[in-house]
């Protein structure tokens, strides 16, 4: 199990002497890619918890459950495409070796049973992702990098006061100890990690981060960054404590999940149209907060890492990031791969969005949440019908090789698993996409994009605050 | 009596900065204003270290009269302290990569100039 953490990050430290060169660093991150992936069986059908250091419980616990399954294998799925796209694009050993550390420290996440090492490693992810938004060094990254900083280190000052008030009471750091604390130090830690969560209100830091990073680098901010909180959510909510908490996501999650297509359906570039589709996608995550929210995080990884590495190349080779002016210019072998992408997320039968958002929507509380996600689901399906309508030009150049090769192992994971998992009553999804197909053709016309004042770093701050001190005296009343 | 009164002290603290970082233009006030915040924060740990009527983690024998500095959340918050330096280290790399193109720190200006970049 520490392999599965020490070996990439080992990996990392030898791409960070080598940095000079580029093909010898390279290798390096494609074998220790895939030398995590081959440890992963192991460590799976292990299930077992190891506590480092001879300290007994002061020591820092390591374990394996079903929780955390799918967030590993869609570490190693996406890290594998991530690195497979970015041959031959001119990155140094420096790139890789924060892409190697940062695959080391989100496996630890996902195996800790510590709350202050999840602190050290939360951190030590955005601070990677920090600086991976900020690659290319433009000051228009800098300033959405800069965004997310502030904002996402306020949040994690207060996840820190949660932990410490949590130690006061019961003299522990081990994440056994939340069965039995206060309501403040549970709502502390729940608004703290809510920052970066990608919820609409809690972090509007999303969209500008997400659409202007590098191409390899918004599917890692989009398909693992944004998982942490998924992940901690479903693994806190299954303690005691933080019972007040289900019914709260309930109701986050499905204004987060309409607002964030609303402004999706209104998008004009396509990188920032997939960033609001984050905030939609997390929001039906944390609808039923339990094992399904984390399979659809999984298949949420996949297809959007597909979307956003087609999109990303796209834009760059064509030099501009409207799709409408993408028409004839595309590729056949692109429009396939962003065909299967957009059909995936709007949960055509099939595909693997369809399984595990199609489990999410039955296994919603009531009639009334059920009509929401239906909604929220075809408007998914109305603004990919977007990229569903854009007609392949006969244009010759062929695709470089290994892009082909990372876009074949994302849409056969999203096809092997959409048909693995298929039920029949799964064919009523069909209904919602037709009828978001359908609303696109007719209000066509009438899409402008919204204003960005949410995004502003003034009212982005302040909405997080005060979304949080309603969340302290809703707490304070449910629980009460 | 003290650790409470420090630990009051340090979410008043976190009050302040947070505000701060909201109403302030500037950018290198919002990030002094983390700053306060991330200072607090550690000024609270040394409260919650403050103990009395427990057995401590490591030494045994009997201290249940005895007041002492618990040695683990004074340890933790070292680690706390060096992240938050060196988040405020990047903070300022990416204030000054901002402040060579545009020659302002005025948050305002700075979104006005992007947004019209966008369009």
């Amino acid at each position: 199990m520490i392999a599965l953490v020490f070996l990439p990050v080992l990996g990392g430290v030898i791409c960070l002497v080598l940095k000079k060169r580029k093909n010898v660093s390279l290798i390096i991150a494609i074998v220790t890619a895939l030398v995590g992936g081959s440890v992963l069986p192991f460590v799976i059908f292990d299930n077992a918890s190891i506590d480092i250091g001879n300290w007994g419980s002061l020591g820092i616990g390591l374990a394996i459950d079903e929780l955390a399954i799918p967030f590993l294998l869609s570490t190693f799925i996406v890290m594998l495409a991530v690195i497979l796209n970015s041959i031959k694009k001119g990155y140094d050993g420096f790139f890789y070796a924060l892409i190697l550390i940062l695959y080391g420290t989100l496996n630890s996440i996902f195996l800790s049973r510590d709350l202050f090492s999840i602190f050290v490693t939360v951190e030590l992810a955005s601070i990677i992702s920090f600086i991976l938004v900020s690659y290319e060094k433009k000051p228009r990254q800098a300033w959405a990098s800069l965004k997310y900083l502030l904002l996402s280190s306020l949040g994690l000052n207060f996840y820190l006061l949660g932990i410490g008030i949590v130690y006061m009471e019961t003299g522990s750091f081990a994440m056994d100890s939340l069965e039995q604390v206060s309501t403040i130090a549970t709502v502390l830690i729940f608004g703290g990690l809510a920052v970066k969560s990608g919820l609409f209100f809690f972090s509007m830091w999303l969209p500008d981060a997400h659409s202007n990073a590098p191409i390899e680098v918004s599917p890692i901010l989009s398909g693992l960054i944004v998982k942490l909180d998924v992940y901690l959510s479903i693994r806190f909510i299954t303690y005691s404590s933080f019972g007040w908490m289900r019914d709260t996501y309930m109701f986050i999650g499905i204004v987060s999940a309409i607002v964030g297509v609303v402004f999706a359906v209104n998008s004009k570039n396509a990188k920032r149209l997939l960033a609001y589709h984050t905030i939609s996608q997390v929001g039906f995550m944390l609808v039923n907060c339990d094992k399904s929210s984390a399979w659809h995080g999984f298949s949420h990884a996949i297809f959007k890492t597909l979307l956003f590495l087609v999109v990303g190349n796209i834009s760059e080779r064509l030099g501009t990031k409207e799709y409408t002016k993408w028409s004839g210019k595309i590729t056949r072998v692109e429009y396939a791969f962003l065909l299967i992408g957009s059909l995936a997320i709007a949960g055509f039968p099939m595909t693997s969005g369809c399984v595990t958002k199609e489990i999410i929507i039955h296994g919603a509380c009531c009639p009334s949440l059920k009509i929401l996600l239906l909604i929220a689901s075809a408007g998914t399906a109305m603004s990919f019908s977007k990229f569903i309508f854009l007609k392949p030009g006969k244009s010759s150049s062929r695709p470089a090789a290994n892009t082909v090769a990372a876009y074949s192992i994302l849409s056969g994971v999203i096809i092997v698993h959409g048909i693995i998992g298929f039920e029949i009553y799964m064919f009523e999804s069909l209904f919602a996409v037709i009828a978001g197909v359908a609303a696109y053709l007719l209000l066509r016309k009438f899409l402008r994009p919204l204003p960005v004042y949410f995004e502003r770093i003034d009212s982005a701050l302040s909405s997080y605050l005060v979304l949080f001190l309603i969340s302290i005296v809703l707490a304070i009343i449910l629980s009460s | 009596m003290t650790g409470i009164l420090v630990i009051y002290f340090s979410i008043i603290g976190m009050l302040v900065g947070a505000v701060g970082m909201i109403l302030s233009k500037n950018i290198i006030k919002k990030i002094l204003s983390l700053g306060i915040v991330e200072t607090s924060v550690n000024l609270m740990y040394t409260g919650i270290s403050a103990r009395g009527g427990i057995i401590p983690p490591i030494i045994s024998g009997d201290f249940s009269n005895a007041n002492y500095a618990d040695p683990i959340p004074q340890a933790v918050i070292i680690t706390g302290i060096v992240i938050s330096f060196a988040l405020l280290c990047l903070s300022l790399v990416f204030a000054i990569i901002i402040y060579n193109k545009y020659h302002t720190m005025n948050v305002e200006t700075i979104e006005m100039i992007f947004e019209r970049e966008e369009k």
